[in-house]
């Protein structure tokens, strides 16, 4: 082992030094880029460390094909793959503090699939240039915890195009985290919409039972599905098989760097494009809790709510709330509750809702509104959603 | 009984539609240039194209 002894480091051609040395052990360096990424924000996955959880709890009993969150923006979904539950979990690597964990409860067929997945807006991916002649790399590094070993497939699904590529990566010890890299090929077919909607959906397969064909190791047009899980071992094949993961990223490039942590209030942001929780009934209620907005009685029998988003959101979005009587009330001048909510005018920075009161007031008058939160059962939430 | 129901607003026009999944009610959009990306709204245009009826609004 030796040293290199130098004060500054310049290239042939350069009037400057690209990097400087100091005599106390630091030095000046001019970066311009992280392994042909940005110098900041590298990562294109939004929530990669599983910090938030939105909807909260875990679920169990999943043996449908419905699309389930363990966190905000990761999907798992599956068929097939037996019953398991799907959990936000504390277990994670040095330097995180949640993963998301899926584990079998009862062993299915051994056909089907299952798999994380992220849909990501093709405004967000425009840095690939993928379609172009100067397409770039695609470095996925993440971390994954699995009682099963075996050979994984990473599979990335273009749906602008319908096109595909997959690449197989390896889990070498039981129950143990590992941190795993896969680089992409680039595209020079098939360039990705510039807007809000989803131009790229990445799986993190667990289990792809039918299988037929060959892996798509290069960008490929999309044919069956059968060909992109080919040689993903079944890591949920038994009662008590779990594949945990967290810390993923995507960058372009072909050097997976470090993972880029985010505070949570960054983090937050990102997710309430795609869902803004108003408020989650945990174990317990909270009495009564503001919404965010005053009520106006447009009729004796209707109240109507405005209420302005905390970030834009992706689209105009739907709203989530408690299917139970009475879980609002407005107080214009002695208070009235409500329930079923209607969506009046909704767009990306703001929405107008209504609902039918519970008994007449006086039309015309404003009154402040809460959501009756000792009234709520447990997981029962009122949010905005645009997920993609 | 249709999945979806129609519901208006102050001017008596359908304005968006509501639904119940698996123990949480939802309410969608079905005006203005921004719910056209909404995937809510985007399923239940597909539900339309396969020929189903929404339910009038009360």
């Amino acid at each position: 082992m030796s040293t290199l002894k130098v004060d500054a480091i310049r290239h042939n051609s350069a009037t400057s030094d690209a990097i400087t040395m100091a005599s106390d052990g630091t030095c000046t360096a001019k970066l311009t880029d992280v392994g042909g990424a940005a110098l900041s924000h590298r990562n294109v996955l939004r929530n990669g460390a599983m910090t938030i959880h939105q909807r909260g709890g875990n679920t169990t009993g999943i043996n449908d094909t419905q699309n389930y969150f363990g966190a905000d923006g990761w999907y798992y979904n599956n068929g097939g793959a037996g019953t398991v539950t799907l959990s936000h979990e504390t277990d994670s690597p040095d330097g995180f503090s949640n993963s998301i964990k899926v584990t079998v409860t009862s062993a299915g067929t051994s056909s089907g699939y299952a798999q994380f997945y992220q849909k990501i807006e093709g405004q967000d991916l425009q840095r690939f240039a993928k379609g172009s002649s100067g397409a770039k790399k695609f470095a996925v590094s993440f971390y994954i915890k699995s009682k099963v070993t075996g050979n994984f497939v990473l599979d990335l699904y273009d749906s602008d195009n319908a096109r595909s590529c997959q690449q197989i990566y390896t889990v070498n010890a039981s129950q143990t985290w590992e941190r795993k890299t896969v680089i992409i090929p680039a595209d020079t077919t098939g360039a990705w919409d510039n807007d809000n909607n989803a131009s790229l959906q990445i799986y993190w397969k667990v289990f792809a039972g039918t299988q037929s064909g060959t892996l798509h190791t290069t960008w490929q047009a999309h044919t069956t599905n059968a060909d992109r899980g080919v040689g993903q071992v079944n890591a949920l094949a038994a009662n008590g098989d779990y594949v945990q993961i967290t810390g993923l990223q995507m960058e372009v490039g072909e050097t997976a760097t470090s993972f880029e942590h985010k505070s949570y209030t960054e983090e937050i942001a990102k997710c309430q494009r795609y869902y803004y929780l108003v408020y989650r009934r945990g174990s317990s209620g909270e009495s009564n809790l503001s919404i965010g907005g005053l009520g106006s009685l447009y009729s004796a029998n209707s109240v109507y709510i405005d209420l302005q988003f905390p970030t834009q959101m992706r689209t105009g979005p739907s709203i989530e709330f408690p299917s139970g009587s009475n879980r609002f009330m407005v107080c214009p001048t002695n208070c009235v509750s409500f329930s079923s909510l209607t969506v009046i005018h909704s767009h990306k920075n703001a929405a107008c809702i209504s609902a039918t009161l519970s008994s007449s007031k006086t039309a015309g008058h404003v009154g402040n509104v809460f959501a009756r939160t000792d009234d709520w059962s447990e997981g029962e939430r009122f949010a905005f959603i645009s997920e993609l | 009984m249709a999945k979806y129901k129609f519901a208006k607003n102050q001017f008596g026009e359908n304005c968006s539609v509501s639904y119940e999944e698996n123990g949480h009610r939802y309410s969608v959009p079905i005006t203005g240039s921004d719910c056209t990306s909404n995937i809510d709204y985007v399923k239940y245009k597909e539900w339309l194209d396969a020929g189903n009826v929404t339910d009038p609004a009360d």
